[in-house]
């Protein structure tokens, strides 16, 4: 009986060889160089975004990057320079100067997404960007905007979304204190932050920067940085004004845990990033949007 | 146990024979080799049947695109998108292999992703897709299909170099004729079938079928089409009691569309029901506007214009004499012929930026309709005694309920939409009753 099984035994074992003989592996291979030429603006990428900060930035539409639940369509290639220059120049560049080139090529996200319309929710709300883990920032609404005259202001705005959703992915790589939320924790109201009664001047004497800061305890954290670094003093004292001496304290308190994070965590100054930032943008008039360097 | 180890050892032992040729790979990269090929083999580009919209609700459009070789397509609509009817815009294209191959609009282009566009207040838009997967290639046709809506893109390869802008204007003219009529009855080799209705580029066919026990019963089918230079194109063949009908042309005398297909004696013939009123076409021109204001029953008499707004749809009432801004809207029920008066937002006064709103208004209760838009307003009712002119009256339309409007009063409006009173400086008073109109020329 011993032998039967030793003779089986072999019997198999030649057989499952015989049958795990594989097929020549084939020279040719699957994966075939494009043949497409790179456009002006495509190689224009390639050396400003690419080799030196490792981002891919894609201003033509890729369905499968995008979210699925949204209606959208994409990017003009002329209003998509303009963003790339600007980008470029007002964030990337402004964290390089502030911290070296590293850290944006560090921490930046890999890909850089255009929309060119918004992405716009069915209770009249719209998104303006998104972070999807530290891995891609997606921007809407590109096609709105105007290269040819372009407004600072506009400017400002799109630069809120980019440093707000770059806010996130150092959040989401080093965690903040836990003190941050319990300041003003009675009042998040996740998606009725835009139901019409929950209004701006509220939200101020509440001790958020904006309406969008009551959603939840991580987007309170990341408007503090935007909207400090982007809409400069003026505007922030204009805010801590208006929300009254309680909302102000408040502001304040988180405020500070925001600057002492951005230091102790990432070695950021927070007043120096934003002076950086605010010499770039008073120089925006040498940036030509409309041409590729 | 030896006999299983024998069965095991057979199964693993016959190679099966590949199917194809090529691994997956390799083939799907020759298909888009393929794909390129024919996209850029059409010198003079395609002229295209585009269904967008979630079940191809609102008709097909004829588009031209011409792609070449470096990823670059041009492409013109008959109608007027976020460009110009007939205007060409460029845009990048591209073709890569996700499950299939799909063909990719990649950058924007004003005239094709009209279609897709999103709005605050419409999120979905159109339905445009702009990725299509190729579902079938010949030498003189391409077809694609939305990926992410399931849209139909048509190619058909411009093989007589037909100057697209002609084609458009073709098209547009075709359209411009047809669209007059909104109901047709429906001819089977010489048998009226019933009668068929026409709203957004789609038919939507009335015929009777008999059930299990033999009874009559009344039935539609919506079929989606395409203008073309001489008439129509079905979405999808259409078959009825074993005929299959999918082309018609125009027959301007006899103002009909012809079934084109062979073996099939068909056609569609304007229809106006006994109670259709008057055509699109009839109410363009000058007519006498007789009304009187609330305050008293003296009657005015003016001349007023109306004018084409929107082909087959609106209209607009002009009347220097009374308005103090460029007129009102009238809208149009081509399957009826009949027209009304809706509450609107008519203009925006210069000196102050408020809304003039037209709003319904019961003379006898004292009631205005504050709704900035309809469906409350007054109809109007065509007298046909009214020795052989065309008259129409303005009356309650029944949509208020609770009051009957039996004319107009025109309100200022700011833009948060509080009331800031009468428009007690339009010309001709701000209050409209008993509208009367008829055509002089």
């Amino acid at each position: 009986m011993k032998e039967v099984k030793l003779y089986l035994i072999m019997f198999l074992m030649a057989g499952i060889c015989w049958s795990c003989k594989e097929d020549a592996i084939s020279d040719e291979s699957i994966f075939k160089d494009s043949t497409k030429e790179l456009s002006e603006f495509d190689k224009w990428i390639l050396v400003n975004y690419t080799y030196p900060y490792n981002i891919v930035f894609k201003y033509k539409m890729e369905d499968i990057e995008s979210d699925h639940s949204y209606q959208l369509v994409p990017a003009d290639p002329d209003k998509s320079i303009a963003f790339a220059k600007f980008i470029k120049y007002l964030w990337l560049d402004a964290y390089a100067e502030h911290k070296g080139v590293d850290f944006p090529r560090m921490y930046a996200p890999r890909v850089i997404h255009l929309i060119g319309s918004g992405a716009y929710n069915s209770n009249n709300t719209y998104l303006l960007g998104t972070a999807e883990e530290g891995l891609k920032i997606t921007l809407f609404r590109v096609n709105d905007f105007d290269p040819v005259n372009p407004s600072i202001p506009e400017i400002k705005d799109r630069m809120r979304t980019l440093y707000h959703e770059f806010s996130h992915i150092l959040h989401q790589k080093k965690n903040y204190s836990e003190e941050f939320q319990k300041i003003t924790n009675d009042d998040y109201i996740l998606n009725d932050w835009s139901s019409s009664t929950a209004t701006l001047q509220i939200a101020y004497e509440k001790g958020f920067v904006s309406r969008y800061a009551r959603k939840e305890p991580n987007e309170d954290f990341v408007e503090i940085i935007a909207r400090y670094v982007v809409y400069g003093q003026e505007n922030w004292d204009a805010i801590l004004k208006a929300a009254g001496t309680d909302g102000a304290a408040k502001i304040n308190q988180k405020f500070e845990i925001v600057q002492n994070y951005l230091t102790v965590s990432w070695g950021i100054d927070i007043n120096e990033l934003r002076r950086v930032f605010e010499t770039r943008l008073d120089n925006m008039d040498k940036l030509d949007l409309t041409h590729l360097d | 146990m030896l006999v299983i180890s024998a069965i095991i050892l057979n199964g693993c032992v016959q190679d099966e024979k590949d199917i194809f040729d090529d691994p997956a790979a390799i083939r799907l990269q020759k298909a888009i080799e393929a794909d390129i090929k024919a996209l850029t083999s059409a010198e003079n580009g395609w002229f295209a049947d585009f269904y967008p919209e979630n079940e191809h609700a609102i008709g097909g459009y004829v588009m031209h695109f011409k792609f070449t070789p470096d990823r670059k397509v041009s492409i013109g609509c008959e109608i007027q998108t976020n460009a110009p009817a007939g205007e060409f815009h460029t845009s990048e294209w591209d073709v890569f292999a996700e499950q299939s191959v799909i063909l990719s609009f990649s950058t924007y282009n004003p005239v094709f992703h009209y279609f897709s566009e999103p709005y605050a207040s419409d999120v979905d838009g159109r339905y445009g897709d702009y990725e299509f997967v190729v579902m079938k290639i010949s030498d003189d046709q391409i077809e694609l299909k939305g990926k992410k809506h399931g849209n139909r893109l048509i190619l058909r390869k411009n093989t007589d170099n037909t100057d697209p802008q002609q084609y458009f204007t073709d098209v547009a003219q075709i359209e411009d004729t047809l669209s007059e009529f909104g109901m047709f009855g429906f001819v089977l080799e010489g048998t009226r079938m019933g009668v068929t209705s026409v709203v957004d580029r789609t038919f939507t066919i009335g015929y009777t079928e008999k059930d299990e026990k033999e009874e009559e019963v009344s039935k539609t089918k919506k079929v989606a089409y395409t203008f073309t230079p001489t008439g129509i194109r079905f979405y999808e063949p259409f078959v009825f009691n074993g005929k299959t009908m999918q082309n018609f042309v125009w027959q301007k005398a006899e103002e009909k569309y012809v079934c084109t297909d062979e073996n099939v004696n068909a056609y569609f013939d304007v229809y106006f029901p006994s109670d259709y009123q008057l055509r699109y076409g009839e109410l363009v021109g000058t007519w006498e506007m007789r009304y009187h204001g609330a305050s008293t029953t003296t009657f005015e008499t003016v001349t007023a214009t109306i004018e084409v707004k929107k082909k087959n749809a609106t209209l607009n009432l002009k009347c220097d004499a009374v308005f103090s801004f460029p007129g009102i809207e009238i809208t149009f029920d081509p399957q009826k012929g009949i027209i009304s008066i809706l509450n609107q937002n008519a203009a925006v006064q210069e000196e102050t930026g408020y809304f003039i709103r037209v709003c319904a208004y019961d003379r006898v209760a004292g009631y205005l309709n504050t709704s900035s838009t309809g469906p409350v307003g007054i109809v109007g009712v065509w007298n046909k005694d009214a020795e052989g002119k065309r008259q129409i009256t303005f009356v309650d339309n029944g949509v208020w309920g609770t009051y009957k409007p039996n004319g107009i009063l025109l309100r200022l409006y700011d833009s948060a939409n509080t009331s800031m009173g009468n428009f007690t400086s339009n010309k001709g008073g701000y209050r409209l009753n008993d509208i009367t109109i008829t055509k002089m020329d």
